[in-house]
């Protein structure tokens, strides 16, 4: 309510009236918007739908900024059973006039900590819960072209910093480094550090890339993994062919809150990709071999073009050797009103065929049904029907999910976003 | 009778790849920053991100936000969004179509996973 107030006072302070005069003071941009997403979800039942849950959720923001500070608020509201109002999200942040990367700034359930890797991230989103952080940050940078951020935060009574640096481009190479801690508020917590650094090079015929992970605390908690990018034995006109090497390394005892590494893997790898540079089409392949053990030892491909007659292809196939494999293959032809395509999956013994089509009467309308079975005795069919419309920042979307031995499900969904 | 079912099989498969459905589709422009779909019947066509932390689906409140990285359609039905200006890192990044449907880039090979999906990984070096 009282950021609707404010809201309002703001929007009629930044109107122009009669009198010409503005309490809005130069060089501020007021913005607001509101996220809103409801749904609902039920059965058909004795031939009519119950809808049995519905639920409400809206996020009302309102901005302010200047070359000098940067102000975001915003109010949530959750109602399913019951409505909870409150603070989502707010950041109030200043900045040094004339140099923006100079500043400091206060923040409730607004930076995330992630540190992404070479393929899989070292610290993956989610590792801490969003919504239970606060904390204050500063920035710094300007020296040299090197930038910086600290940021401290509470989470849970558990303290988390994570410090930041960025080096400028240096014409060949860039490095970044990255340090997350966790603090534990009581003794039987565990304490978590994590530092990456992560190179960037660019030379002439190829570029590298290293990531050197490490946690402090007892031994084997390190973890290495590096590329070369752009190695191109082949480049012409029509494509490139770019064989990467890689390697990841990890101590037996490496528990990063990341997907990036896996304790005690000696993985080597060697990647080929092929990519057009004039058409659509690609392919790449790709082998694993696991030093320590075969659990990680593999091969995976994939494939994908769309062609000039409207189809597309794409293919991604595994085999690993501890006799696990997966093949997913899927096409479809499409033209401006209707599509229809067919895919098959398979997870070692278990194959799934899906069958699809799309009617797009409008271009912001799409009807879509799918079907999709089990190629054994058990079947398992199910099937999917949406329709979906996307009138600018609004999206709507209902649907109808039968699968075996169950009622169908009915959802509709509403997206939209107020400006 | 093999030689002349080999000859025919030959003949086919030569006739069929030379059909347009397996002739690629050319691109409109060569660019390496941008991100392209052909998804003509499509209502809407999102890039989701760690550059734009999933369209605000790890933010707090985790709604999508219809407008976070909107691709734009051409007659062709090809969807298009520049990313130049992108600090330089590795980013996992997929489709969303129709505001519920997630789909790997179909001519990028290199994959990646985020939570349960496969993704498309894209590399920038500067």
């Amino acid at each position: 309510m009282s950021i609707s107030l404010i809201t309002m006072i703001i929007l009629i302070a930044g109107g122009s009236d009669s009198t010409d005069v503005s309490i809005v003071p130069e060089n501020w941009v007021f913005g607001y918007d509101c996220l809103i997403n409801a749904s609902a979800c039920g059965k058909w039942k004795e031939n009519h739908p119950v809808f049995d849950s519905t639920s409400v959720d809206a996020a009302f923001s309102v901005m302010a900024a200047s070359p000098e500070v940067d102000l975001l608020a915003t109010g949530a509201l959750h109602s399913d059973t019951a409505s909870h109002v409150g603070f989502r999200r707010a950041r109030c942040a200043v900045k040094w006039p004339g140099t923006p990367w100079i500043g400091a700034g206060i923040y409730l359930n607004d930076q995330q900590p992630f540190i992404a890797g070479l393929s899989n991230p070292v610290l993956e989103w989610g590792w801490v819960d969003i919504d239970s952080i606060q904390g204050f940050g500063v920035s710094s940078g300007g020296v040299l072209g090197f930038q910086g951020d600290y940021l401290i935060q509470l989470s849970r009574g558990d303290t988390l910093s994570q410090l930041n640096v960025h080096s400028p481009w240096m014409g060949f190479a860039g490095v970044d480094y990255s340090r997350a801690q966790i603090h534990a508020a009581d003794s039987t917590g565990e304490n978590i550090t994590v530092n990456v650094l992560s190179v960037r090079g660019d030379f002439r015929y190829f570029r590298p890339w290293l990531i050197v992970a490490g946690a402090e605390g007892e031994e084997g908690k390190w973890a290495v993994s590096a590329e070369i990018r752009r190695f191109r034995p082949i480049d012409t006109q029509w494509g490139r062919i770019e064989i990467v090497p890689g390697m990841h390394f990890a101590g037996d005892s490496i528990e990063f809150p990341g997907s990036a590494f896996v304790p005690g893997q000696r993985v080597i790898t060697l990647g080929a990709f092929l990519e057009s540079r004039r058409y659509f089409v690609s392919a790449g392949i790709k082998g694993m071999v696991d030093l320590s053990s075969d659990s990680l030892s593999g091969v995976s491909a994939s494939a994908g073009m769309i062609s000039e007659g409207g189809v597309s292809w794409d293919m991604i196939f595994g085999y690993y050797a501890d006799g696990d494999y997966r093949a997913y293959v899927s096409s479809a032809i499409s033209d401006s009103y209707a599509s229809a395509g067919m895919a098959m999956e398979v997870i070692n013994d278990s194959t799934r065929v899906t069958g699809s089509a799309s009617y797009s009467p409008r271009d912001d309308v799409c009807a879509e049904v799918s079907v999709s079975g089990d190629i054994d005795d058990s079947l398992q069919p199910a099937c999917v029907l949406a329709v979906t419309t996307s009138l600018g920042p609004v999206m709507c979307l209902a649907g109808i999910e039968w699968e075996y031995d169950s009622s169908p499900s009915l959802r509709i969904n509403l997206t939209g976003l107020l400006e | 009778m093999i030689r002349i079912m080999t000859i025919t099989i030959i003949l086919l498969l030569i006739l069929t790849a030379g059909c347009s459905l397996f002739v690629p589709m050319q691109k409109p422009v060569e660019q390496d920053n941008r991100l392209f779909l052909w998804l003509p019947g499509a209502s809407s066509v999102q890039v989701l991100s760690d550059w734009n932390d999933w369209g605000g689906s790890v933010a707090a409140g985790s709604i999508i936000n219809p407008l976070s990285g909107r691709m734009e359609k051409d007659e062709n039905g090809l969807w298009t969004i520049d990313i130049e200006g992108l600090p330089g890192g590795v980013y996992r990044y997929a489709f969303y179509v129709n505001g519920y449907k997630w789909i790997r880039d179909p001519v990028n090979p290199e994959t990646a996973v985020f939570g349960s999906r496969t993704v498309s990984i894209i590399m920038i070096s500067n």
